[in-house]
């Protein structure tokens, strides 16, 4: 009986697992829920066939405007630069204005890039996975 | 073994000595194994040792009957939980694999705002193209700004 909850417990961990998107980076826990219910954020995932025009296979993006939660995201950017595989980055008076980073594939061997800009008045973070590179995702954004 | 067994044929006269032998204790296992063939053939008078032997060895069938029940549910438990074993690590390793594949796949398109949830496809992938045009103009900007820092870099020097 043990050995079958130990099974279904690893089961649900596993699809529980799945279920989260930048696994293993600091801004996880921005993109899964931290900010979802709050009044001044604004989320949008979009995974599927939505995406197939933009060779991408998942997108999330936050957008805040709480001086507090724009710290946050602050915090976790810079925690991810040295994961980075490629960066470009440009700070201003200490802070991190604008950020692209390219991290390396997780376990779904998707490479993973993140956009990040932040002023005073608000941050955005843009992740996105897809079987893409790093010029195409420049020239997506650049379109 | 059995054909063999079927062969047996003794006299009465030898098959009580032989049941006495057995009450006796001083049977090997192969003669207790014909005895019980040959009281099984029913070929034999049913006399008084006969029926006691008879008696006894059924006894010991259904002993041994219970027995190999016994161990054949056990068995089949045996199987059983290794088989419920496996289907739920197969179906872990199953979540594993092509959960973490599919789950970008599958069709997702909402946004939150100030935690309201919008569903309109359109609308979401319109904000989508707002962050990117947005994300677009910003990376331009900054690449303009680094080219003109590095140009003043070098003029200063």
């Amino acid at each position: 009986m043990k050995r079958y909850l130990l099974l279904i417990a690893v089961c649900l961990c596993a699809l529980c697992g799945t279920a989260q998107v930048a696994q293993g980076l600091n801004i996880a826990s921005a993109l899964n829920g931290l900010y979802s219910d709050a009044p001044y954020a604004t989320e949008t995932i979009v995974s599927g066939k939505q995406l197939q025009p933009y060779n991408l296979k998942s997108y999330h993006s936050l957008t805040v405007t709480d001086p507090a939660a724009i710290e946050n995201l602050q915090r976790m950017v810079k925690a991810d630069r040295d994961a980075a595989l490629e960066k470009e980055e440009k700070t201003v008076g200490g802070r991190l204005n604008y950020a692209f980073y390219e991290f390396k594939p997780g376990k779904n061997t998707l490479n993973r890039f993140v956009f990040f800009f932040s002023n005073k008045s608000k941050a955005i973070l843009i992740y996105m996975e897809g079987h893409t590179d790093v010029q195409t995702i420049k020239k997506l954004i650049k379109k | 073994m059995n054909s063999n067994h079927n062969t047996l044929n003794i006299s009465q006269q030898t098959l009580e000595e032989l049941i006495e032998r057995y009450f006796d204790a001083t049977t090997t296992e192969v003669e207790e194994e014909c005895l019980r063939v040959l009281l099984e053939s029913g070929r034999y008078h049913l006399t008084a040792p006969v029926r006691e032997a008879m008696a006894l060895m059924s006894v010991c069938a259904v002993a041994r009957s219970r027995n190999e029940r016994s161990e054949r549910r056990n068995r089949r438990r045996k199987a059983l939980s290794i088989a419920a074993s496996v289907a739920v690590a197969a179906v872990a390793a199953a979540g594993v694999i092509f959960g973490v594949n599919t789950h970008p796949t599958s069709d997702v398109c909402l946004a939150r705002i100030s935690g309201v949830e919008i569903s309109d496809p359109d609308a979401v992938m319109n904000i989508m193209e707002q962050d990117l045009q947005l994300m677009s103009e910003i990376s331009e900007s900054a690449n303009l700004e680094n080219q003109l820092d590095n140009f003043k870099s070098i003029i200063s020097e």
